[in-house]
């Protein structure tokens, strides 16, 4: 349909382009996207509080949103391609392969009733790989995100939150995805394990080009991981910019308010 | 004292042992059970008089009280009774399975589909599994067979009609708790359809407590087959069924009571044996139970 070159992209080719995007349950917009970008080996967040439209927006972008019965009109382009108003069968061939998602409780990911190697395989299978192949990028993935390949063989409850998580994603690499939609993906995590997951996104987009949609509403996360940061209210896209101009000089007033929010831990002096 | 068991190689007494005492329901009703397997499966050897739970009557021999001959006595008809006990292990077991299995593949896949798509679907299955389920079993089966022709075919038919939705309801519930989870959702995303979700998925995680259910069914279905057969609705003569057999001998209780009391003893048994291993596997089973003991 219409592949409008974007402008302002310069230098860099975009993997994502959002145009126009309408998402309504009914007759009740939910999300009204106008532009929104993710480039080459970029990591976005997406930011906003409970109910501003990010989960959902991240859905379109998987093809699902249709699923929960939303319609969606606009265009989102990967790499060109439209995938808005394709077929359910050509988006299930995206899914995995070209868009992986990553959410935000990793156990209940997986199904609790097998090994998670047997859904990684399956999933590898699912794509096109053989029973060998498949074992062998199992076990590849595993150890590109600092795993045991050992792991494979246990069952989802196991696994801590961490390493549910990094098999995930795991899981994602090893289908070859250069596009992670990650809805939450921290949220559920203790920090230390927190900032283990973030060091390996990073690595991902500086070392494979991956790009990565990073929804939270944990602002702290998003300025340290993120290239730029978008922030969403009401389903509209209050401000965008890189993150160190919105997030400590926002220029919208709804950006402040969300950063105000904040609770930040002070110590009185002479209190311990 | 069980620690001198575990420490040396466990041998196959200590392990039943062990059994008995962790899980008494289970064992029992396993025991029992195989009781029931073993006079289903091996009535031909077993029976004193394998013919009489055929067209066989001997006339002369009629409703003698239980002897060395007639271990169990005879009834109306001369046969010999712990023979036709025997043989209607096997008719209701194989009337319960049956019965069961219809169930299952009738109500399982629509309660899944309810439960996992939701909305329109779910309504309107749901709304027709609630018209069956207005209706006691037992009546219900007993309607289905006063329209049909009173056999143990028509019987069979009439109790998986009456049964299929309570397994679509339980059904329906395991898999839409398994399609409000996140595992569904990474399924999708990692484009699985939902052919693929339901069956390795879904039924996966809804297999356990559909177990549990039809271990507990067994026996509720062999009461109520028996039921229908004592009310001449099942099983004709000269089927060795045991309600029949109740049935058949009501009329002699006072005077020779062998012949209601050993199909009805059976017909405790089963009922027992099946009740028994469904509340013990639930016990196994329970993944509350496991997470405490692992």
């Amino acid at each position: 349909m219409s592949a409008a070159a974007s402008p302002g992209s310069a230098g860099m080719d975009a993997r994502l382009q959002i145009r126009d995007l309408v998402i309504r349950f009914g007759d009740h917009r939910v999300v009204e996207l106008e532009t929104l970008d993710l480039f080459e080996g970029e990591i976005l967040g997406l930011a906003g509080e409970s109910g501003a439209g990010k989960s959902l927006t991240a859905y379109a972008v998987l093809g699902l949103a249709t699923k929960l019965g939303a319609q969606v009109s606009g265009s989102i382009l990967l790499e060109g391609e439209q995938l808005v108003g394709r077929s359910e069968a050509w988006l299930r061939g995206i899914r995995g392969r070209r868009i992986a998602m990553v959410f935000q409780n990793p156990v209940a990911a997986f199904n609790p009733v097998f090994r998670v190697g047997d859904v990684v395989r399956r999933a590898l299978r699912l794509h096109g790989l053989s029973r060998a192949a498949s074992h062998r990028r199992a076990a590849e993935a595993m150890r590109g995100v600092l795993l045991d390949p050992e792991l494979l063989h246990r069952y989802p409850h196991q696994l801590s939150g961490g390493q549910a998580q990094r098999v995930a994603i795991a899981l994602a690499l090893a289908l070859g995805t250069r596009l992670l939609v990650a809805d939450e993906p921290t949220s559920s995590l203790d920090v230390t394990v927190q900032a283990e997951i973030l060091q390996l996104l990073r690595q991902l987009r500086d070392e494979r080009s991956v790009s990565v949609l990073f929804i939270s509403h944990d602002l702290s996360v998003l300025a340290e991981l993120c290239d730029r940061v978008a922030v969403m209210r009401g389903g509209k896209l209050v401000e965008v910019g890189p993150t160190g101009w919105t997030l400590s000089d926002p220029r919208e007033p709804y950006t402040r308010e969300l950063l105000d929010a904040v609770p930040t831990l002070t110590v009185e002096e002479g209190a311990l | 004292m069980s620690r001198a068991h575990a420490e040396s190689q466990p041998s196959s007494s200590a392990v039943a042992v062990a059994w008995w005492r962790d899980n008494p329901l289970l064992a029992m009703g396993s025991t029992l059970g195989l009781v029931l397997l073993l006079m289903a499966l091996g009535a031909p050897l077993l029976s004193p008089a394998p013919s009489d739970a055929d067209t066989t009557v001997h006339l002369e021999d009629t409703l003698q009280p239980p002897s060395w001959s007639h271990p169990f006595g005879t009834d109306q008809l001369g046969r010999d009774l712990l023979t036709r006990v025997l043989y209607g292990a096997r008719v209701s077991l194989s009337i319960a399975a049956l019965v069961l299995t219809l169930a299952c593949l009738v109500g399982v896949p629509l309660g899944i589909a309810a439960g996992y798509f939701g909305g329109r679907v779910d309504d309107l299955i749901m709304r027709l599994v609630d018209v069956f389920l207005a209706f006691p079993p037992l009546l219900l089966a007993l309607a289905l067979v006063a329209v049909l022709t009173p056999s143990i075919a028509s019987a069979t038919i009439a109790l998986a009609v009456a049964w299929w939705p309570w397994y679509a309801r339980l059904a329906r519930g395991q898999a839409s708790s398994v399609a409000g989870r996140q595992l569904v959702e990474s399924c999708r995303a990692l484009g699985l359809s939902d052919t693929r979700i339901v069956f390795r998925h879904v039924l996966p995680n809804a297999v356990t407590p559909i177990v549990v259910q039809v271990s507990l069914d067994l026996g509720g279905v062999i009461l109520v087959s028996a039921a229908m057969s004592f009310l001449g609705l099942g099983a004709q003569d000269p089927v060795p069924e045991w309600g029949l057999m109740v049935s058949q001998g009501r009329s002699y209780f006072t005077t020779h009571w062998w012949v209601v009391t050993f199909p009805g003893a059976a017909i405790l048994l089963a009922a027992m044996a099946f009740n028994l291993i469904g509340d013990g596997l639930r016990e196994v089973l329970d993944p509350k139970r496991m997470a405490v003991s692992s």
